[in-house]
């Protein structure tokens, strides 16, 4: 616990606070609005932007944000084209998921990138520099924002896109404006939790939340405390244990969903 | 002589190769209610889809008052047969019925008592039944001030004290000025006001002569008490 009172604790824990509150308010919606499938791609598609980013010399934050938009867009178009059933469309993005993965992977080795690849894929909390945390208090204030703005834009994506069409809604640019800031939170995370592991962090806290919700507010800000929590005890048990604190949060996730489940059950 | 509130000229439609709608006229009043029957496949949706604008017709225009629907298509408002609804979304009634308003909760009770539902106003969405959840979508409807109300099979999924509750609804809808257009291929309730009715029928849709309402159907009764 004296470790705690280190000044070098102090940006791994913020960054834990602003990881725990971002990633679970962004996941209560795109579980509302059913785009959690499209996240996990979008989360495998940053990897080849960011190690483009590095080895251009331009900043990861927005060649991997691009990478990921980049391989949304390409999907949903694929899908359009083609009218895929759900089944065939759910096939066909995990094909570009895998394949986003193996091209980052393949690129690192290629132009011999000194890449933390480990890093990128399951965190480094315990590392993150004020850039990170930069970064990750901008992606929540911007999402802070994005919600408060667009909370009945919001509301209408989740509950009837059809309807909000039949209301002339700019439905198109709604969803891009959600993708860009998924892309924007799934990057700023990746020094927390990781790119394999931040889809925990998205989706089970927000679930937990929706459970007796009576409104979109009282879930967002449910979710937003189980996260909070979840990434404050994920960063104290991991220097507590000396554990990587991305797994340790992930893990904490499904613990959380086991414990709603005894509840409820 | 009153204008036209909601005015199809010409209206055509196909999917793909298959043509579905072909050379449809419809004038619907304020304060009316038309009755567009057809077989199942007839095409009835469809042609409430076009009048709302959530479909592009191949050739021919739909005119709310005279101006094109783009920018106000808010002022005709569709309640589909099966609605894509997530009636799972955690919203409560009033909250659901004030969001299409556009505003608080302070508009919404109107809407909630036309439609008899502002008891229910505290509930969630995902409580109701599928007669109040009709109901819902009527006040919705109401709520975001639409003067022409689509509705497409909204007798279907009914029972008989449902059936005569939305008739009599739609009368007073009526009553009060708002255009209702309805799609039905089974027997109407008697509450229903006196419509204008239509038959579609081979992509066309033909005026039909106007009929007294006589007590065919009745609500079935209970027969355990």
């Amino acid at each position: 616990m004296a470790a705690l009172n280190e000044p070098f604790w102090l940006i791994p824990l913020l960054l834990a606070c602003c990881c725990g509150l971002s990633c679970p308010l962004l996941g209560t919606l795109l579980v509302l609005q059913r785009r959690v499938l499209t996240t996990n791609l979008m989360a495998y598609a940053v990897l080849p932007g960011v190690v483009i980013g590095q080895a251009l010399g331009l900043p990861p934050l927005f060649t991997g944000m691009a990478s990921a938009l980049a391989a949304v867009l390409l999907v949903e178009a694929w899908i359009a084209a083609r009218h895929d059933d759900a089944g065939a469309a759910e096939a066909l993005l995990n094909t570009v998921l895998s394949a986003s993965l193996g091209l980052g992977v393949l690129l690192v080795q290629v132009l011999e990138l000194p890449v933390d690849l480990e890093g990128l894929l399951f965190g480094d909390l315990l590392v993150a520099g004020p850039d990170d945390l930069v970064r990750m208090g901008l992606a929540l204030v911007v999402l802070l924002l994005v919600i408060r703005c667009g909370y009945q834009h919001w509301q209408w994506l989740g509950l009837d896109p059809e309807g909000a069409r039949q209301r002339e809604l700019p439905v198109g640019s709604l969803r891009l404006v959600m993708a860009a800031i998924t892309a924007l939170v799934v990057v700023s995370a990746t020094a927390a939790v990781g790119l394999a592991l931040v889809m925990a962090l998205i989706c089970a806290p927000s679930l937990a939340a929706l459970a007796d919700a009576a409104s979109l507010g009282e879930a967002l800000r449910r979710a937003a405390l189980i996260g909070l929590v979840v990434s404050l005890a994920g960063c104290v048990l991991a220097v507590g244990l000396n554990l990587p604190p991305g797994p340790l949060m992930a893990s904490g996730c499904m613990l959380l969903l086991l414990r709603r489940r005894t509840v409820s059950g | 002589m009153d204008q036209p509130l909601l005015q199809a000229l010409g209206l055509a439609y196909a999917f793909g190769r298959f043509s579905v709608l072909v050379g449809i006229d419809l004038e619907v009043m304020p304060g009316s209610c038309s009755v567009i029957r057809g077989d199942n496949g007839a095409g009835k949706s469809t042609l409430l889809q076009l009048l709302q604008g959530q479909l592009q017709p191949s050739s021919g225009w739909v005119r709310l008052e005279g101006r094109p629907l783009r920018g106000q298509r808010r002022r005709v408002a569709l309640v589909p047969q099966a609605p894509c609804l997530h009636w799972g979304y955690p919203i409560r009634l009033e909250e659901f019925v004030a969001l299409a308003a556009g505003g608080g909760p302070r508009r919404c009770p109107p809407a909630l008592g036309q439609v008899g539902l502002e008891p229910l106003a505290q509930r969630p969405i995902g409580s109701l039944s599928s007669g109040q959840r009709q109901r819902a979508l009527i006040a919705r409807a109401l709520a975001q001030r639409a003067a022409v109300l689509l509705l497409d099979e909204p007798f279907a999924c009914l029972d008989g004290a449902s059936c005569l509750q939305l008739g009599a609804l739609l009368r007073s809808l009526v009553s009060s000025g708002t255009a209702v257009v309805l799609s039905a291929h089974g027997e109407l309730p008697p509450t229903l006001p006196r419509s204008r009715t239509y038959l579609l029928q081979q992509g066309s849709l033909h005026p039909q002569p106007a009929q007294p309402f006589l007590p065919l159907w009745q609500p079935s009764t209970n027969p355990f008490g």
